[in-house]
């Protein structure tokens, strides 16, 4: 009997975590290699999710495949319906009046802000702290009611088409909205005021998982992960897709890149995203939808720069025919700054109604690859401070 | 159609192919000269591009495409690269030594496409498991695996 025990303490122990552990958000299998409670050396094995997104494209036209761009990661459908747009609009001229940017850009911040808020509930809830779930769970709750009124859909939204939005504001949406940016701030001094000093949460988090700007940059880490480390990577700021060059806000950076810093940026940005949503309302192109109508009826001169009948105030530039929809040869790479970090949608056309080739990123995967070295030489119980931080959603990295 | 805008040395011998609609410069770049070129690419000061964030395949008429996407995070520039090589003999060197993030890329590529990266750690399928049969982004790929099949069992 003792012989057995000086075993299993001197012996390395090679552990299964997953594939259906309850802190994986997703299935995901690590096989970690133990000596005595220490993480020596960590395999991912992923590939559970994998649902073949990038084969379904080459079989489905264009606007046959829009619906299924959502899921692939289904907590922030509009920014990967967004990244297939943009490629495919880019490839074929279309123009997206300026009034459709305004609205992608409010419903994909309205799509941050409840991304980061499960991340915050389920980060929390993996460390040990079950309340804060409720609290965010409340928030999150309004956000999807109002993309709900306005989409149809809680959370595979199909909102976005080539050259616009689909559908219009609906009446009192805009107020709603203002409500909820209004309410905003003083919930996270809430969230703030229960989690950011607990001596609990410092505890497990300060100083736990730092990753360097040189390594993550190194493994491709996108998103608040590589602004906590401090690399200012934020393509809102550095690439100007959609209107966010009109939009004044900061891009939130920390310095240490570890696990408390990941938490701190995520906050940050929630706050800087309903001052973006505030900016954009007041700045959208021809207004309230009801008051809009009313003028256009009025005004019926439909020249192209009015503004109110005029490009810029359509949900849609030129209707496009799904059934005869040829993009015309060529390539796109887009890049959008999705809530986990850089999604890119790279498209080949033929010239046929179906993409000849869809190529995902997804920001998770990097961050799951670099999982192994930021929990190397790390007691065991670091990894859910270290894995939660990092915002991973399965489904997104298998694709 | 107008030239390149980022010098490389012409001892690489990459050539400018074309613009992306998004206007991203295309380059292509021999086989053999992958990683000297890639390794300029990342450590010259003019150029920096510092992350490699996708690796992917296309399964052209005759050829396969492997498509390098780098950026760069200090000028925020982007560059596509090309790596033409034929079908009998899908081999590219792996930039594994110069970008850790190629890892992933390039398995999920060999997984996918059957192209395979020479030198690289672990060469093995990432996101299909490792009994599947064939590489199912080429475009000649039937499943006819009769294990994954409802009436033969």
């Amino acid at each position: 009997m003792s012989k057995l025990k000086e075993n299993i303490i001197q012996k390395d122990m090679l552990i299964n975590v997953g594939p259906q552990h309850p802190s994986t958000h997703g299935v995901l299998r690590l096989i970690i290699n133990l000596e005595g409670e220490i993480i020596r050396d960590t395999k991912p094995v992923i590939g559970y999710l994998h649902r073949g997104k990038e084969k379904l494209a080459e079989s489905r036209s264009y606007t046959q495949y829009l619906p299924m761009v959502d899921r692939v990661d289904y907590l922030s459908g509009f920014f990967y319906q967004a990244a297939f747009c943009y490629a495919v609009e880019s490839i074929t001229g279309l123009k997206v009046p300026r009034r459709a940017e305004y609205i992608r850009l409010i419903t994909m911040e309205l799509n941050r802000i409840a991304s980061h808020l499960l991340w915050l509930g389920s980060f929390l809830l993996d460390l040990g702290a079950t309340s804060p779930l409720f609290y965010v769970f409340r928030e999150r709750e309004d956000i999807l009611k109002l993309l709900e009124e306005l989409t149809g859909q809680r959370m595979m939204y199909n909102y976005y088409t080539f050259g616009g939005v689909k559908k219009e504001i609906p009446e009192g949406w805009i107020a709603k909205v203002l409500g909820l940016c209004k309410g905003m701030p003083k919930y996270f001094d809430e969230y703030e005021a229960i989690i950011t000093k607990n001596p609990i949460l410092l505890e497990r988090t300060k100083g736990i998982g730092v990753m360097t700007p040189e390594l993550g940059v190194d493994y491709a880490v996108t998103g608040p992960n590589i602004r906590a480390s401090g690399v200012n990577y934020d393509l809102r700021k550095s690439n100007m897709y959609s209107v966010y060059s009109e939009i004044d806000f900061n891009t939130c950076l920390e310095e240490s890149g570890d696990s408390y810093d990941r938490y701190v940026v995520r906050i940050a940005e929630m706050r800087e995203s309903v001052k973006i949503i505030e900016k954009a309302l007041a700045q959208l192109p021809g207004g309230i939808p009801e008051k809009l109508r009313v003028k256009r009826v009025n005004c019926g001169c439909k020249k192209e720069e009015c503004q109110y009948c005029g490009f810029d105030t359509q949900l849609t530039g030129k209707k496009i025919n799904p059934a005869v929809f040829k993009p015309p040869v060529g390539e796109s790479v887009v890049s959008i700054e999705a809530p986990r970090g850089i999604a890119t949608c790279y498209v080949v056309s033929d010239g046929t109604n179906k993409p000849y080739r869809v190529k995902w990123r997804t920001p998770s995967y990097s961050s799951v690859q670099i999982l192994p070295e930021l929990i190397k030489n790390r007691p065991y119980s670091d990894l859910m401070p270290i894995f939660g931080s990092l915002d991973v959603v399965l489904p997104e990295v298998d694709r | 159609m107008s030239e390149s805008s980022i010098a490389i040395d012409q001892k690489y011998g990459v050539k400018f192919l074309d613009r992306t609609s998004d206007n991203i410069e295309v380059v292509q770049v021999k086989p053999d000269m992958l990683v000297e070129t890639v390794t300029y690419l990342k450590m010259n000061k003019d150029t920096q591009f510092d992350v490699l964030y996708s690796v992917s395949g296309v399964d052209k008429d005759g050829c396969f495409e492997v498509v390098y996407h780098l950026f760069s995070t200090i000028f925020s520039k982007n560059l596509v690269l090309k790596v033409i090589i034929t079908k009998n003999c899908p081999d590219v060197p792996s930039l594994t030594g110069v970008y850790s993030a190629a890892d992933w890329h390039e398995r999920e590529t060999y997984d996918l496409f059957g192209i395979n990266f020479l030198n690289h750690p672990n060469p093995e399928r990432l996101l299909l498991p490792n009994d599947w049969k064939g590489h199912p982004l080429r475009k000649d790929y039937v499943n006819d695996d009769e294990r994954l099949s409802w009436n033969a069992r």
